[in-house]
């Protein structure tokens, strides 16, 4: 069973086609990497698939909906959401109130609630929905934090912190919302061999605790060659290969298209 | 020479701009956005609470909070129609529409058009002000920190991140403008019964630059900072009179000096709480003992 | 018929006008991105400029007009650095830049108002009140040389950004302005080109304004004006920005000689909201997505 099937996909900016019909699906559960050279329309996929841009032709299926015309908090709250390559954190939050803020999917109260709960004495307030799914929300957060090892730094502005902890912290704001489907976009990008090692861990990890698929772009062949099921090879906009890690080793369109582009994998 | 009805008139004309202060810290301090229209709220709710009590006699209370109604249901308007724009429509509708209904004021004779309108009720009082401030306070505390003051703030830091969360961008925008267009709106009802008089005049742009001024000096992102700066930048005109002229050349420096060297203004982004005040003394006498103890 | 005729002529000429503000105004846009709300404070500047190179300095009009030009383009520049530049230099977001551009607009009307005082002074005559008759039509002098003058600049303008390697490199900057510092465009130069392009031009506005009307410190107020029009045209786009204010000139002086002059500065904002209801790019406009 799919959790994502992509269908012709295409997307065009003016007269460039950065996508062009491209067919894949990613398996419920899976991990799926989506690999190619720089400019091949990897994140645009990404920006088609979470809804930041508007696509030009083809269709997105998740979970068994189109939802290909739909604005991104919409697909965000149906259950797919990602990472950044250029980390996109809440940058002058702690690290608490970015992962508190995107906790807010799990809490129902409304406006309403908050004005009239908010400062009462809590003997009065401890009934309300606010204050019950407040503490929930926090308790969330909390969690989260510890999972991902970001509590010492609980305190952190985002923006100080080190670039490996904001690719977590970028993570953790992700993993709040619940998804059935994770997109990272580069998670490994500038880290040391070492921490890739952590990171792909911390990958499996997070696929099998949370029980969601996780679509990834990725230049680091290790990690993808390592944690992938399935690899989907893009080059110029189209796809190109797609199949098993050893698969994708031995098919000579993809090594022309890497050794022969010179691009370093 | 500082005598008590003097010193009250003060007061009360703090006590009411700090509600429009209040509506654009909501919404430029946490939301992100910039508004150059929010003596037009002012406007709108000054006239609307004038012909509620004048013509419809409808009580104080009620005529006021009508004012503050009337002028989110025109903030819903443009909101609706620039929010989902890029850029800078928003600011510039903004500024359209405060200019649009000044001289649409002073085109309107049966308002007393440009000569304004005299005669109002007096009702505004000292203890009504401190009530109404004291509750817009507290439920715009409450707002900021909830998941819905929460969602605003994280729109204000990054808006695609945060529809990526799941949070209606949009949606958010509109509330926090609706709830500013409000806050404004109340605060015009009040100035009006509180002078006695409205005149399209009172609402120029400059009035709208001043408000943001203000949330700007308190500091971006904090309640008490709009406070703070509402006391100290209303009251100081007032008592220094002779250097009236000077006023507005020394705001506009300090506007951009604060956005240059420090964007957080007066506050920081932090709140004035007795938390901090104690933390702060605690710190204080942590260094003082480390000190003694060398 | 002929007063029609008259109506559109007037309209041309403070369009025109309008356009030699709203040029300056989109072209910084387009580069930076966010609206210089202290355009204005420039246009009232090169009004008093060349109010007191007339009055004080006694230079003939032509002289006291281009210096006007230079000496608004100079501010522009400095306010740039002043103002702005500490921002970009920390890619401070968006709304920092709006609002220092709101200081910087307060800071210059008000430094008029308390040294110069709040008065109206208006311009030594130049050009005779005594219009030009053509058969039926009378055509205000000032009115010509607005409309004349105006059309000449925006030409050059154009020609420049159009057809020189330097528009070029200001078109590649507005374009993407990572992208090309990365191809060698001195991108800080760009942006400094272009205030003062667009303070030059403003200032010439400022002299033309205060000539057509009086001088006084809430005069650059009228830059609101050619931000409606830019946005009518499109905002960003330079031809956008010109055809939005020969149109917004028009609609205003067919409202005031057939409706009321009340009226005039109220069709404006009218206009305004009736373009964001039914098309919200503007004319020239075109829809664009960011890039995530």
């Amino acid at each position: 069973m799919n959790i994502l099937q992509v269908n012709g996909l295409t997307k065009q900016f003016g007269g460039l086609t950065a996508v062009n019909d491209v067919t894949f699906d990613v398996e419920r559960g899976s991990i799926t990497g989506l690999i190619g050279p720089n400019g091949a329309g990897k994140t645009t996929i990404f920006n088609l698939v979470t809804g930041v841009y508007k696509v030009t032709g083809g269709k997105i299926v998740f979970d068994g909906k189109e939802i290909q015309n739909e604005e991104a908090f919409k697909i965000a709250n149906m259950g797919i959401t990602r990472t950044f390559q250029n980390i996109r954190l809440f940058k002058r939050l702690t690290v608490y109130e970015n992962v508190l803020t995107a906790c807010q999917y799990n809490a129902n109260y409304s406006l309403f609630e908050a004005m009239v709960f908010g400062l009462v004495p809590k003997k009065i307030k401890r009934n309300s929905r606010f204050y019950r799914e407040e503490k929930l929300l926090k308790e969330q957060a909390e969690e989260l934090m510890e999972i991902l090892g970001l509590q010492d730094r609980r305190n952190f502005i985002a923006n100080n912190l080190p670039y490996g902890f904001q690719r977590r912290l970028e993570i953790a704001r992700a993993l709040a919302l619940r998804p059935k489907l994770l997109l990272l976009d580069e998670p490994a990008a500038g880290m040391n061999p070492e921490e890739t090692e952590k990171l792909t861990e911390l990958i499996a990890f997070i696929r099998d605790k949370f029980d969601l698929s996780v679509l990834l772009i990725e230049h680091h062949m290790d990690l993808v060659m390592e944690i992938c099921d399935k690899i989907v090879v893009l080059n110029f906009g189209c796809k190109l290969a797609e199949g098993t890690p050893k698969e994708i080793q031995q098919n000579p369109e993809v090594q022309k298209a890497y050794l022969g582009g010179g691009n370093n994998a | 020479m500082l005598s008590w009805y003097y010193l009250k008139g003060i007061i009360m004309l703090a006590g009411i701009y700090l509600l429009p202060v209040l509506g654009l810290s909501l919404l430029t301090g946490f939301t992100g956005l910039f508004s150059f229209g929010h003596a037009g709220f002012m406007a709108i709710g000054g006239y609307t609470t004038a012909f509620m009590m004048m013509k419809l006699e409808v009580p104080f209370i009620p005529a006021i909070l009508m004012g503050g109604l009337f002028a989110a249901f025109f903030s819903f308007i443009i909101g609706k129609l620039t929010l989902k724009l890029k850029g800078d429509y928003f600011c510039i509708a903004t500024l359209g529409f405060g200019e649009a209904i000044r001289l649409l004021l002073d085109n309107i004779q049966y308002f007393g058009g440009a000569r304004g309108w005299p005669g109002l009720p007096l009702k505004t009082t000292l203890i009504t002000v401190i009530i109404i401030d004291i509750i817009a306070v507290i439920l715009l505390r409450n707002i900021i920190r909830s998941r819905h003051g929460r969602n605003m703030i994280a729109v204000r830091e990054e808006e695609l991140a945060s529809s990526i969360i799941g949070i209606d961008t949009f949606k958010y925008k509109m509330i926090s403008l609706v709830i500013s267009a409000f806050y404004a709106g109340v605060g015009g009802g009040l100035l009006g019964t509180y002078l006695g008089f409205l005149q399209p005049k009172i609402f120029s742009l400059t009035r709208s630059t001043e408000l943001t001024i203000i949330v700007i000096f308190g500091g971006l992102g904090s309640l008490t900072g709009s406070v703070v700066g509402t006391i100290l930048l209303i009251a100081l005109p007032e008592i220094l009179r002779s250097f009236a002229n000077w006023r507005l050349v020394v705001y506009g420096v300090i506007v951009v000096f604060i956005m240059i060297a420090r964007p957080e203004g007066l506050m920081g982004g932090k709140e004035l709480s007795f938390d901090v005040l104690r933390n702060l003394f605690r710190k204080r006498v942590k260094e003082a003992k480390a000190e003694g103890g060398k | 018929m002929s007063g029609f005729i008259q109506q559109i002529i007037n309209g041309l000429s403070i369009g025109s006008v309008y356009a030699l503000m709203a040029v300056g105004y989109s072209l910084v846009y387009s580069i930076m991105n966010f609206s210089n709300f202290a355009h204005g404070g420039i246009i009232m500047f090169g009004a008093y400029f060349g109010f007191f190179f007339m009055t004080l300095y006694k230079f003939p009009f032509s002289v006291a007009f281009i210096a006007s030009g230079i000496c608004a383009a100079l501010m522009a520049i400095l306010v740039e650095r002043v103002a702005y530049k500490p921002l970009r230099d920390r890619r401070a977001p968006f709304l920092y830049f709006i609002i220092s551009a709101m200081g910087v607009s307060i800071f210059l009307e008000n430094i008029i108002i308390a040294t110069i005082g709040p008065t109206f002074r208006t311009y030594p005559e130049v050009f005779s009140a005594q219009p030009i008759k053509i058969g039926n039509l009378a055509i205000g002098r000032i009115d010509l040389t607005m409309f004349i003058i105006s059309a000449v600049f925006l030409v050059l303008l154009i020609y420049l950004i159009d057809h020189t390697k330097i528009g070029k490199a200001i078109q590649a900057t507005s374009f993407n302005m990572k992208a090309s510092a990365l191809m060698g465009i001195n991108t800080d130069f760009i942006i400094l080109l272009v205030f003062g392009l667009g303070g030059f031009l403003a200032g010439l506005a400022g002299v033309l304004f205060g000539m057509k009307y009086t001088v006084y410190p809430q005069i650059g107020n009228i830059t609101l004006k050619s931000f409606i029009a830019a946005v009518f045209g499109g905002l960003g786009s330079l031809q956008g920005a010109v055809i939005g204010s020969v149109l917004l000139g028009i609609i205003e002086t067919i409202t005031s000689g057939y409706i009321s002059s009340q009226y005039r500065d109220l069709i404006a904002f009218v206009l305004l909201i009736f373009i964001l209801v039914v098309r919200p790019m503007g004319l020239m406009g075109k829809v664009t997505e960011d890039k995530a």
